[in-house]
């Protein structure tokens, strides 16, 4: 079963995050700081996570800059999460290494699609079962 | 009470509309938000000191963008909006250069009061008040715009305290709620171009650390009601035979398990006529009741449901919070407030509120 870290210091952030990635046959974990987020990629690399920009202690990009750094640190498919005011930093992250961004608030339907389109998924349209079961 | 999202959040009108609401979500929220809020306080107040602090900007910048990020699952919109411009003013301070005055940090405290003000309303019914803060957001955009009309005017030194240091459990002075009252006033009089002198008594009272934070958003709305409401403009006051510097005292006394507090203005007092004629309009007592009614029981009237409009005196200045929201907040506190009004000489409200409830803190659900 694949896996999926969650990024986020919100709590409610993290809960929904969750539900819609279990609903969808992965593993979660959860990290409140880039900090803790890369406490837990140095022990067990997820093979995804939903990474928020705006974190105390470490935040979002700093993370991933330090991630892609990683050994193993490019295998992770990367989903930054942003809302509408900070358009302008969701270049920046492609630019750091994400490989798709999403909008807050975002719901199953948008995680969905957008796993779909990282390759974590198969897409539900053609019958295919879900690449992650 | 889910409203339409304005058009600037396009996709939240779109999740609106397909998304079923997480109900479930709403006590975390709660719990989420009101620490937010709560840590705001503490860095906006810590900023006024301390204007050029990069990590204090960044930290009240990122509480309100969670709080808004936040809303937007939950369909919390009034809230959401709130958030979005007090964002925007701390984000004009972080990157625009504006200087952090105290008239400034005032109006975001205002503004985390209303939203601590909603947030109540929402903890008791998980759904937002029915009403809109236009005020307060016309007030915070100006701001961005750089309107202060004075920056260079700090509070006396004297209302000057250590920020408060968050999360202790225990008794601690009422004077930490107070720290920010100064900078509510400096706001308000820069407002309503009025003179206003804070006088503060009674500091050292002491209660709950919880019941501090729960009170300082009814504390801050009985400013600003008697600010906007009760004290004339210098000129008026002159013709009145007052000095041209309107006076707020607020008292705290302790008496057993409560805490007393006096907020007492030297303003006009109550406009009788005007409440009498919204009882009538408004259809909440008969003309024939009303005739029989003291000068005293009229008054209380500006706490009931749905009594304030735009126009009347239970208004706050805010358009979308009144008197009877107020008074809920603090029946939820398991307090009373009172009101006593002398036309000409001013109003007073009594409130009387338990120094602990530990019962509060634990979300209903």
């Amino acid at each position: 079963m694949k896996s999926c870290l969650v990024v986020d210091d919100s709590r409610v952030v993290r809960k929904v995050a969750r539900r819609i990635i279990e609903e969808l046959g992965f593993l979660c974990e959860e990290a409140q700081d880039g900090q803790k987020a890369f406490e837990i990629c140095t022990t067990q690399m997820p093979d995804f996570m939903l990474l928020d920009w705006n974190m105390p202690i470490m935040s979002g990009i700093e993370f991933l800059e330090k991630l892609r750094a990683m050994p193993n640190g490019k295998h992770p498919q990367v989903i930054f999460c942003t809302t509408e005011n900070d358009l302008a930093h969701i270049q920046r992250a492609m630019m750091a290494g994400a490989n798709e961004y999403i909008m807050k608030p975002f719901d199953s339907d948008i995680v969905r699609s957008k796993l779909v389109q990282i390759g974590m998924l198969e897409d539900i349209e053609t019958g295919k079962i879900y690449e992650s079961r | 009470m889910v409203e339409t999202p304005p058009a600037f959040y396009p996709h939240c009108v779109a999740l609106t509309l397909r998304q079923k609401p997480m109900d479930d979500l709403i006590p975390d929220f709660i719990i989420e938000t009101a620490e937010g809020l709560q840590e705001l306080d503490g860095d906006l107040l810590a900023l006024a000191q301390q204007p050029g602090d990069a990590g204090l900007l960044a930290s009240a910048f990122r509480h309100l963008h969670t709080i808004k990020g936040n809303c937007g699952f939950v369909h919390f919109s009034r809230l959401q909006i709130m958030a979005h411009h007090a964002e925007n003013l701390v984000a004009c301070f972080r990157d625009e250069g504006l200087s952090i005055t105290p008239a400034r940090v005032g109006l975001l405290l205002e503004a985390i009061d209303r939203m601590r003000v909603i947030l109540a309303f929402i903890t008791a019914h998980h759904a937002e008040p029915e009403g809109a803060d236009d005020d307060l957001i016309a007030r915070l955009d100006k701001a961005c715009a750089g309107h202060d009309p004075h920056t260079s005017d700090l509070p006396p030194a004297r209302f000057i305290h250590t920020p408060p240091s968050y999360n202790k459990a225990g008794l601690q002075p009422i004077s930490k709620a107070w720290a920010r009252l100064p900078y509510i006033v400096r706001s308000l009089s820069a407002e309503l171009d009025k003179k206003i002198d804070l006088v503060m008594t009674g500091e050292d009272t002491e209660l709950d650390a919880r019941m501090l934070d729960l009170i300082k958003a009814p504390l801050t709305h009985m400013i600003r009601n008697s600010g906007d409401h009760g004290i004339e403009r210098p000129s008026e006051r002159l013709k009145a035979g007052k000095p041209e510097t309107g006076t707020i005292r607020v008292h705290a006394a302790r008496r057993n398990d409560y805490i007393l507090l006096e907020i007492a203005d030297d303003g006009q007092g109550l406009n009788l006529d005007l409440i009498r004629a919204t009882i009538l309009t408004k259809n909440l007592a008969s003309p024939a009741e009303v005739a029989e009614m003291s000068a005293n029981e009229i008054q209380q009237f500006i706490f009931n449901a749905g009594f304030s409009t735009a126009s009347s005196i239970s208004s706050i200045s805010g358009r979308g919070v009144g008197m009877d929201v107020v008074r809920s907040h603090i029946e939820d506190l398991g307090g009373t407030i009172e009101l006593v009004s002398t036309a000409g000489q001013g109003a007073t409200f009594n409130i009387k509120i338990p120094c602990t409830n530990g019962d509060y803190a634990q979300v209903k659900s």
